[in-house]
């Protein structure tokens, strides 16, 4: 049993953990962080190789079900998914928080863009983004401070031909350094982003706010997984039971707990923290723990061009994003829409997402690996009550802890989102001169949604601050409290909405309401 | 019934859909670069995905039996193929599979491909030169082959 007490316990130290670790921690607040896995070295632990990366993902047993299975990865160890994240942080656009009153499809957000606005900013600024500080249509884009990067050739070819169809192909946001900068170096554009960067460019939670939460005195426990929160007599959070790096279960005492472990673990440990009084689980007395499971419908569509690429330089956003099918459009069949990124990847990436092909005919493509190049795309999936995160009834981990389930389906919709983005990409693709297109399977990409945010207790797990409706002492700070997908990757925007919950928790702090 | 792993029924099934989806031609396939092995190794540390490829093996052979008389691995390589094409577009006809034929096929696709991808001679094979940090990375990665 640790014997202190400090007045926060955050679980997680990735992207949403670590930012609300730093600030509580720079206002005074004894913080503790509990992360279940490592801590890194870059240098010395990561390695060009996309077979080593695999280290570095959260490779605890989960089961997928459901008419579509996915099981988007998600990273482990100090830093969580940013270790292994493709630094993407497009700004979320402001049709994306009220997408019922728009489209009449998903759910309009208790927040809004312009209350968010200020602390997507911030972190641009604290995180360390690179890239244009207008997006398509005047939407806004980083506001980092720190230039885009070049485009790389990929990128000019893809580029090429999104103008040629009168789209409007933009250098992308990503959280890496075009520069110097936060002690760090510009990247040199090695192609290997998402196995861990070794030159340090890319901003992770390692390398940013974990760091400012332990020069502030914030205290990191490694390894240390866990699995069950205590409430007392009061109904608030006692206790957090975890297993620590020898395999001894622990507990650690604090006055306020926060849950960033991610969109599949979050619902999980709450779920796995059932008790006499929370008897569906901690702060489920809405039932919507694990629920509105999302995933962006994602295809990796790739085109073979008559000269070579070599679309491994660069970084993996090769630097040119389209948005012109983001919003809804009437002549589609489909509400909402799609962010097309160009990618830059290794063989392996290449030949797991970007085909199907197998037998003579993979072989004769994979000689062709340097004339390929093409888009990721990152749809808008829409939330759905019957996509969930469960305990699987079967299934337990080494610890002896039952694991997560996710089950599935797409929708008529998300299904058009996928079509719409695989039609525009071959367009775009052909219009820059593919003499052949081919893509991969669908897949989810980014895992959301599954302790949604709102004012109403009985529709929301957790309130607009990040607070459980039920449980006073209890945040939750991660994808898992997005009422929505949007169309773009997700970290900056949870990023931002940590950030702000963070805010809150130190206003609430000092009015006395913690 | 081995417990510890595959059956040697299912070893051969799986080293068959192995050389089926990576053949052997001017460079390696699933033969030279051991991918059932590699797979065999990685399922043992994974029960549940142990299960899943078991599952998957033996309905594999039982669609077989059904529709040539014989086992997967005493197959022709055309009949081998046609199986591996109707699992990759969901067809069922000897309806075995209760709907998970498509994503058994994308599993082991995936697993295989990944030895084939990440084999330093497979990448010399086809053109791409490794890792480049210790090189300096790509600094002129705005510019295209032709260009450089």
């Amino acid at each position: 049993m640790t014997a202190d007490h400090p007045d926060v316990c955050v679980i997680g130290a990735g992207a949403c953990g670590s930012v609300v670790a730093a600030t509580l921690a720079a206002a005074g607040a004894r913080v503790v962080v509990l992360e279940a896995g490592p801590r890194y070295r870059p240098q010395l632990d990561f390695v060009n190789d996309e077979a080593e990366m695999l280290k570095l993902l959260w490779n605890d047993p989960r089961t997928a079900g459901g008419r579509d299975p996915v099981l988007p990865m998600t990273g482990k160890g100090v830093g969580g998914g940013t270790l292994v994240w493709t630094a993407v942080a497009q700004r979320p656009h402001p049709s994306d928080f009220r997408t019922r009153t728009l489209d009449g499809v998903g759910a309009d957000w208790p927040l809004d863009y312009q209350e968010l606005e200020p602390y997507l900013a911030r972190v641009e600024r604290d995180f360390g983004v690179a890239g244009p500080p207008t997006g398509l249509h005047g939407f806004d884009g980083a506001r980092g401070g720190m230039p885009p990067h070049p485009v790389s050739g990929l990128g000019r070819v893809l580029a090429g031909g999104a103008e040629k169809l009168g789209l409007h192909p933009q250098p992308g946001a990503v959280a890496i350094n075009s520069r110097g900068s936060g002690g760090r170096p510009a990247c040199i554009h090695c192609g290997f982003c998402i196995e861990g960067c070794i030159s340090d460019a890319k901003a992770s939670a390692a390398n940013t706010y974990v760091p400012a939460a332990e020069r502030a005195g914030a205290r990191l426990v490694t390894k240390a997984f866990v699995h069950r929160l205590e409430v007392d007599a009061a109904g608030r959070v006692a206790r957090a039971l975890y297993f620590d790096a020898a395999g001894r279960e622990q507990a650690q005492s604090a006055r306020v707990f926060v849950v960033a472990a991610h969109a599949i673990e979050t619902p999980r440990l709450l779920l796995n923290s059932a008790s006499p009084r929370f008897s569906r689980g901690l702060a489920n007395g809405s039932g919507l723990v694990g629920r509105n499971f999302m995933v962006h419908p994602n295809v990796s569509i790739f085109g073979r061009f008559p000269d070579p690429l070599e679309a491994y330089r660069g970084f993996n956003l090769a630097n040119v994003v389209v948005q012109d099918f983001y919003p809804t459009d009437a002549r589609n069949g489909y509400a909402r829409g799609f962010t097309l990124e160009s990618a830059c990847l290794p063989p392996m990436g290449f030949a797991v997402a970007g085909t199907e092909l197998w037998g003579a005919a993979f072989k004769r493509l994979m000689r062709q690996y340097v004339y390929c190049g093409g888009f990721w795309t990152c749809g808008e999936g829409l939330p759905n009550e019957r996509n969930t995160v469960a305990l699987d009834p079967d299934v337990r981990d080494g610890w002896g802890v039952p694991v997560a389930r996710t089950t599935h389906e797409w929708s008529e919709n998300d299904r058009g989102v996928l079509r719409g983005s695989i039609d525009r990409s071959r367009d775009i693709l052909e219009a820059a001169g593919a003499a052949e297109v081919f893509h991969g399977a669908p897949r989810g990409a980014h895992n959301m949604g599954t302790c949604r945010m709102g004012r109403d207790p009985q529709a929301s797990v957790v309130d607009p601050d990040c607070r459980a409706h039920e449980v006073p002492n209890l945040y939750i700070c991660d994808t898992s409290v997005f009422v929505t997908s949007t169309g773009v990757n997700p970290t900056l925007t949870a990023m931002a909405i940590a950030q702000r919950a963070a805010d809150r928790m130190v206003q609430a702090a000092r009015r006395g309401d913690l | 019934v081995n417990t510890e792993g595959f059956t040697d029924g299912e070893r051969e099934c799986l080293r068959h859909l192995a050389r089926t989806l990576l053949p052997s031609d001017e460079d390696a396939g699933a033969d030279e670069l051991g991918v059932a092995e590699v797979i065999e190794a990685k399922v043992l540390a994974a029960p549940n995905l142990l299960a899943v490829y078991r599952r998957g093996l033996v309905t594999l052979d039982a669609t077989s039996r059904r529709r040539h008389g014989h086992p997967f691995a005493a197959l022709d390589a055309g009949q081998q193929a046609a199986l591996v094409g109707d699992l990759q577009a969901g067809r069922d006809p000897e309806d075995l599979w209760e709907g998970t034929g498509r994503r058994f096929f994308l599993l082991v696709r995936s697993d295989v491909v990944f030895v084939y991808a990440t084999d330093p001679e497979v990448w010399a094979a086809i053109g791409f030169p490794g890792p480049s940090h210790g090189r300096g990375g790509y600094p002129d990665a705005e510019k295209l082959p032709h260009e450089r």
